[in-house]
């Protein structure tokens, strides 16, 4: 369960290549981010985490590693 | 305008069918209820305990319909109201998420009309309505697909349900809201605050998701006999987000 793994994930859930993420990526500025982008990552957290992410949470967050400090939290 | 009829009305202890409870309930019928919650079932049975009778029950438990459905009393109506609507996109697609939205959605209600029906529940003259969706019929949402193939499936069962009852004068339709307010959209929690409120402004009439009562409504003309002539039908409620 790291950083890299999660940015990896992300990168499959929103269908870009991994090389174009960092944990530092403001995923919502990414030209193809939409809202099927967030329920991909909602639904990654779930299938790989077993963590319940909101709307609320991909919203409020600004990187993926704002994401992955969610559910990095949520899983211990 | 129900004094005298039984309804039975399944998801009846939140949104939609908890409303239709209630105005039921308003205009003299006496309702069997079918739910998963036995607090809400039991407050709803202290509002008018002469005239609700209540019954605890998980929908999916196929095999059990025989025995569990064998008490309830001839009906003159049933709206099957419950219903789940969990997201799931196909990048991360959950054959078990797909079998339980439609064991819900779309098995329980033609498994229950089917009960009623084959154990001469329903009498003559008889109105059922079940709670389908513009998702599926008319659009599609992202992560939806199961909730809008369950929904659209209710639409076609009406249709061939309103042929096969017709000789009984039992009336089959289908009511089709877009979004409502219920806990239902609430627990949406994939969909954000802002989305919600982006996705209100494409609704034409008021820029608002309906009220539960105003399905409810469409609901209670379809149960009445001021329908009397229509069945197979599909009534959509959603504020004219399909006129678009």
């Amino acid at each position: 369960m790291t950083i890299e793994n999660f940015v990896e994930k992300f990168a499959f859930a929103i269908e870009v290549e991994t090389v174009s993420l960092t944990a530092d990526t403001e995923f919502k500025a990414l030209p193809n981010w939409d809202s099927l982008n967030a329920l991909s990552v909602i639904a990654m957290a779930d299938a790989d985490y077993g963590v319940a992410l909101s709307g609320e949470d991909v919203h409020s967050s600004t990187t993926i590693n704002d994401v992955w400090k969610i559910v990095s939290a949520r899983k211990q | 305008m129900f004094k005298g009829k039984t309804i039975l009305v399944t998801g009846a202890t939140s949104g939609i069918g908890y409303k239709v409870c209630l105005d039921l309930l308003d205009a003299g019928a006496k309702i069997f209820a079918v739910g998963r919650n036995q607090d809400q079932l039991a407050a709803l049975q202290k509002l008018q305990p002469e005239n609700v009778q209540t019954l605890a029950f998980d929908l999916t438990q196929f095999t059990k319909y025989s025995e569990t459905f064998a008490s309830v009393p001839g009906l003159d109506g049933v709206v099957c109201s419950a219903g789940i609507a969990d997201s799931n996109p196909l990048r991360f697609f959950s054959l078990e998420k797909y079998q339980r939205t439609v064991d819900i959605n779309q098995t329980a209600p033609i498994a229950l009309v089917a009960e009623l029906a084959r154990n001469r529940k329903l009498n003559a003259g008889a109105s059922i309505v079940l709670l389908a969706s513009i998702m599926g019929t008319k659009i599609g949402r992202n992560g939806g697909a199961a909730y809008a193939g369950t929904k659209a499936a209710l639409t076609g069962f009406a249709k061939v349900m309103a042929l096969e009852l017709a000789n009984k004068s039992i009336r089959v339709n289908c009511v089709s809201p877009g979004m409502v307010n219920t806990e239902l959209a609430d627990n949406q929690s994939e969909v954000s605050t802002e989305a919600r409120q982006v996705d209100m402004q494409r609704y034409p009439l008021e820029k608002r998701y309906a009220e539960a009562a105003e399905v409810s409504s469409a609901i209670r003309f379809l149960l009445s006999n001021q329908s009397s002539f229509m069945t197979g039908e599909n009534l959509v409620v959603d504020g004219g987000y399909c006129a678009q």
